[in-house]
């Protein structure tokens, strides 16, 4: 499983990278797994605030409506708009082309709470509870 | 720890749209508060209705003048999927976790291990029921995404004869699956054609009804007792029936009046682009 090490993830299988105030966030090659053929995303609006572990967006897949959380607190600064066209992009590539959103962080303390790929990977392989 | 159990059975009988939507809903998040156990829900319809998925718009899928002239309602579900026009039928819902039915968190798992109940229960009636992805002929063309829900394939879809019968649609919050699904008794095909902008080909070789494939009228109470056994057999032989509590009730009261009886839902919520949860806090703190 892909797990890129400069990330940082959470429970619920998003990932963030963090450039300074501004984060990154996407799904992980597992979530997109899961979920299957993604055939639409619902962005946000640029503007919109957010709080840690909140729904952000929703995705569909295989006749399933999901959401995916916010990882950190902040406010949408910029979406990727290709989704709206090619929301496959998620499935294809889920660290690169296939990100979601950007946040301006309101809180960096809130990293406290993520895993690092080592935690995150430890999650994965964890029995069933 | 919740049990994996002791499952609820609800028999809520016919009601409107936006009530059936409201206690599901409902069901759902007392579920998601912990308070509520997993639950299967039967229930019908007391007059017709069409649904539609949480993606779409009703405005750009639906024939809504053709709709009004025929006076038919419609309700937005919570589940994605696509547009299902609810007359003669018996629908299911079931609220739970992945745990119950040991599928991480893969959605086709989850469809194919929850969704077997219902092909027992086919198979039952004496009926050749079995997954799309089983049957080769049709293979080439899973996965498109259709606006009626029944005439779209996905691999566990279930097909008689080739013919897909009803279909089946996933909301998931975290850890929770809220999967429903809607099963046609009769009914015909072009008549749900008529009230779509864009009018499927071929319905009637593509789908079928319960009636249709056993040459029979089956009645809501009989193939009730058929899912019920079948679910039991396959799921979880712990089912017992049981009330919505009234928590549930009041909730569901709130969220028929509030959300599914009003056009900001019905209609809107695609184009505000407010999630679900956004739609959920604002009645809630409303």
């Amino acid at each position: 499983m892909n797990i890129p090490e400069k990330l940082l993830y959470t429970s619920e299988h998003e990932w963030v990278r963090m450039e300074g105030q501004k984060a990154t966030v996407g799904i992980t090659a597992y979530a997109q797994e899961q979920l299957g053929d993604i055939t639409f995303v619902e962005l946000p609006e640029v503007g919109k605030s957010v709080k840690q572990f909140d729904g952000i967006c929703s995705i569909e897949s295989v006749k399933a409506a999901s959401d995916v959380y916010a990882p950190l607190s902040g406010k949408v600064v910029e979406l990727n708009k290709k989704l709206e066209s090619s929301p496959q992009l998620i499935n294809s590539s889920p660290y690169q082309e296939g990100w979601i959103v950007k946040l301006e962080i309101s809180d960096p303390n809130e990293k406290d709470k993520l895993m690092n790929s080592i935690g995150y990977r430890a999650f994965l392989n964890r029995p069933e509870k | 720890m919740e049990s994996l159990t002791n499952w609820r059975l609800l028999m809520t009988g016919h009601n409107d749209a936006a009530r059936n939507m409201a206690v599901d809903e409902a069901v759902l998040r007392t579920y998601v508060q912990g308070v509520a156990p997993p639950t299967l829900r039967i229930y019908g319809w007391q007059s017709p209705s069409l649904s539609i998925g949480y993606f779409q718009d009703p405005v750009r899928e639906l024939d809504l003048a053709e709709c009004k002239k025929r006076s038919i309602g419609f309700v937005r579900r919570i589940t994605a999927g696509g547009i299902v026009f609810h007359a003669e039928e018996l629908t299911y819902s079931i609220v739970c976790s992945h745990q119950h039915f040991k599928c991480n968190r893969s959605i086709e798992n989850s469809f194919k291990r929850i969704c077997s109940f219902i092909i027992r229960a086919y198979q039952a009636l004496g009926l050749e029921a079995g997954f799309a992805v089983d049957q080769t002929e049709v293979i080439k063309n899973l996965g498109r995404k259709t606006a009626f829900c029944f005439s779209g394939r996905e691999k566990y879809d279930i097909l008689i004869n080739s013919r897909k019968i009803g279909g089946n649609a996933q909301r998931r919050f975290h850890n929770t699956i809220f999967q429903h699904g809607s099963i046609p008794l009769r009914g015909e095909m072009g008549f749900t054609a008529s009230l779509l902008r864009e009018r499927p080909g071929h319905l009637e070789q593509r789908v079928t009804t319960l009636a249709e494939a056993l040459d029979r009228p089956v009645e809501f109470d009989e193939f009730a007792a058929e899912l019920i056994k079948s679910f039991k057999q396959t799921s979880c032989p712990e089912l017992s029936e049981g009330d919505l509590s009234g928590q549930e009730n009041d909730l569901a009261e709130y969220l028929n009046r509030e959300k599914y009886s009003r056009p900001e839902w019905n209609i809107f919520r695609s184009r505000s682009g407010k999630t679900d949860e956004d739609c959920f806090k604002k009645t809630v703190l409303a």
